[in-house]
């Protein structure tokens, strides 16, 4: 009961706290409504032109007729625009113009490295500029590939020269942007809200320290509760602040920015519940291991902010270079991101645990030295 | 015996906070503990309370050893720091309630109690509004209800009406006054001797981490008092009067200035009647007469050399 006394009015006090829960509700709202609509043109899907790919052709035999006709069927042809080419040095320049994403040689033993049983290869050189449509030509030399390896088989097998038919077995879906792709506003909306979550850290930074600065640590260490009691009341207290706020977001974006939340809210809520116990154990630890309460706020909130940069928060990662795609890993925020993107867009369920797992795992770490260092301030 | 203190020690680091005292305090008694900023009070009330780790000695608290720990005992004391310890986002009443749960005060007892604590301190009626709203004085009040609506057996004051206006300061004298009529003990510091003189019924001093001094009010002054000053307007002063005056047994010295004479003689000489003949023999009408007493602020001056503010 005395837990829930302290957290109820730990409660109270921060919905007090007005100029603090402006920038916990309001800040991200305004964010949400201005990134969303500033930003809107990068989530919006462009159709992808023919990749230039340079061809030479240096086996000229009866495989090579196989590949070429492979590169003439209509589907392919959508996907690359062939330009052939004499040399290697000749292709190379035109890819450092960009002028062209890849090259694909075919060796002059291919034919007969093919007909002896033996392993032959293309070599296929990329641009490292354009990792997008060399990855489509990565993905069609490896489908002639993979066909051209089944054909062998069969004949090995003994069967005679195998045909094809051509079944048009996919359905195709179009992904539009009414559909199920994010508008910038949904992204931002996800993004904001982790944001806002991870900048609880503030209250776990304040929730015992402020005791000490009001004096009243003095009442709780004289009163007849367990130190233990106090904690947990606080950080009781202080998750049920950053969730309600969280709550209160969601529901704000759903019903004035019509923001899709996917159809699996509780999940959504568990998400933001574990970032939040994260956040407020890494406000808890931080403020533990300093000992001024100000410094180490205006520490975490600068943390926060570059967590939220790294993680794709205020701009896409996707759009800011692999070498940021890589980094965002390391920020919670990319992890809770990623869980509730994939809640809301149906994506891989593995996923979505791997990125829960990653979150419980900084929290457990985060309380863990939260709760040993607690100790040792309180002796 | 309400507080029993044997030989406490408390450091920080080099420093001596509290060097070896003892202290008792019974049951129904006001006791004032004075001294200057930086005497040690705080830190032995802290340690009294089990805020603070003490270095060496025993702290025992209604008779039972106190390590900071046993709840029994934690729910019999209350504590007004000489800090206000509030929460200036709630309201008189939100502060008042959230300290009396602590304490396990619930239902009709809760509400009752800290009607009880906020009439009491004269704030009831300002009981919706925030703590941040309410003038020093009132803060310093609010800062008693807190400590006691579980009407604790044991009241440590820690310099209740440092920087307060005189109404406040008023009102909270009588308030110690009144909870110690009601039953409770009160350990009150600070660092005004005339509050001391008026509410506490036994006094420790401490400076530099040392008692001093202690005893009853009475017991102090007798310590340090060697000797008495009476002063005189007269309607006239001449050679035969001072002559006589010297001559009166314990006088040590006699002297003056235009009609005022000043007399000084030894502590316990009991010669007022002998002086007041001399004067009366001389034919010279007594217009004044003052006995000087001494105070608590001379019993400080005589034992450190300084006065308690400077």
């Amino acid at each position: 009961m005395k837990v829930l006394n302290i957290a109820y009015y730990t409660i109270l006090r921060n919905f007090r706290d007005y100029k603090t829960l402006t920038m916990m509700l309001l800040l991200p709202i305004m964010l949400i409504l201005i990134l969303g609509s500033a930003l809107g043109g990068i989530f919006t899907p462009n159709s992808v032109s023919a990749t230039t790919v340079c061809y030479l052709n240096q086996d000229k035999k009866f495989m090579s007729q196989d590949f070429e006709e492979f590169l003439g069927t209509d589907e392919i042809k959508e996907l690359i625009e062939i330009k052939r080419v004499d040399s290697k040095e000749e292709a190379i320049q035109l890819i450092m113009n960009k002028e062209a994403a890849s090259l694909i040689v075919l060796p002059s033993s291919f034919s007969e490295e093919i007909q002896n049983g033996r392993k032959a290869s293309i070599e296929v050189y990329n641009s490292k500029y354009s990792s997008f449509r060399t990855s489509i030509v990565q993905s069609i030399i490896n489908g002639f590939v993979k066909g051209t390896n089944a054909q062998l088989v069969v004949r090995q097998m003994g069967s005679s020269s195998p045909e094809y038919l051509r079944f048009d077995n996919l359905q195709e879906i179009s992904v539009t942007a009414e559909g199920n792709t994010p508008r910038a506003i949904d992204y931002y909306a996800v993004t904001m809200l982790i944001m806002t979550i991870m900048y609880g850290t503030a209250y776990g930074n304040f929730a015992l320290k402020e005791e000490k600065q009001l004096n009243t640590s003095i009442r709780l260490a004289s009163a007849p509760i367990r130190y233990t009691e106090v904690i947990l009341g606080k950080l009781l207290g202080s998750i049920v602040t950053v969730l309600l706020q969280a709550i209160l977001i969601i529901i704000f974006t759903k019903i004035f920015f019509n923001v899709n939340w996917g159809g699996n809210i509780p999940f959504v809520i568990f998400v933001c519940f574990s970032l939040t116990l994260l956040s407020v154990g890494l406000g808890m630890m931080v403020s533990n291991l300093g000992k001024n309460p100000q410094a180490t706020g205006a520490l975490l909130n600068f943390g926060v902010n570059i967590m939220t940069f790294i993680a794709g928060g205020y701009f896409p990662a996707s759009q800011m270079g692999p070498l940021m795609e890589k980094i965002g890993f390391i920020s919670p925020n990319y992890l809770a991101q990623q869980a509730i993107f994939n809640t809301i867009y149906e994506g891989s369920s593995v996923q979505t645990m791997n990125f829960m797992l990653g979150i419980w795992i900084i929290l457990i770490i985060s309380f863990i030295i939260a709760g040993f260092t607690e100790r040792r301030s309180a002796n | 015996m309400v507080v029993e203190i044997k030989n406490l020690v408390k450091r920080y680091g080099d420093f001596l906070a509290v060097d070896n005292i003892d202290l008792s305090i019974d049951d129904g008694e006001i006791f004032g503990l004075l001294g200057p900023n930086g005497a040690g009070k705080t830190t032995a009330i802290n340690c009294i309370i089990g805020m603070q780790k003490q270095d060496k000695g025993k702290i025992l608290l209604f008779g039972k050893e106190f390590d900071g720990n046993d709840s029994s005992i934690k729910r019999d004391i209350g504590i007004v720091p000489q800090d206000l310890a509030l929460y200036l986002d709630l309201t008189c009443y939100e502060n008042v309630t959230f300290f009396a749960k602590l304490y396990g005060l619930k239902g009709e007892l809760l509400k009752s109690r800290v009607q009880e604590a906020l009439e009491f301190t004269g704030l009831w009626d300002r009981r919706k509004d925030l703590a941040r709203k309410l003038s020093g004085g009132m803060k310093r009040r609010l800062n008693i209800a807190c400590a006691i609506v579980h009407q604790p057996k044991l009241i440590i004051m820690d310099e209740p009406t440092v920087g307060i206006d005189p109404q406040s300061r008023n009102h909270i004298l009588q308030a110690v006054k009144e909870l110690n009529k009601k039953g409770s003990s009160i350990i009150y510091t600070s660092h005004y001797m005339e509050e001391a003189e008026e509410l506490c019924s036994r006094i420790a001093i401490m400076d530099n981490g040392k008692v001093i001094a202690q005893g009853t009010k009475e017991e102090l002054k007798a310590f340090v008092t060697v000797e008495v000053k009476t002063e005189f307007e007269l309607s006239a002063i001449n050679y035969t009067l001072i002559s006589c005056i010297k001559q009166v047994y314990g006088v040590r010295e006699c002297a003056y200035q235009d009609n005022l004479l000043v007399v000084v003689s030894e502590k316990d000489s009991k010669n007022l009647s002998k002086i007041i003949d001399c004067i009366v023999a001389t034919d010279v009408d007594i217009v004044s007469m003052n006995i000087e007493k001494p105070t608590l602020e001379t019993v400080f001056l005589t034992l450190t050399g300084r006065t308690l503010r400077d």
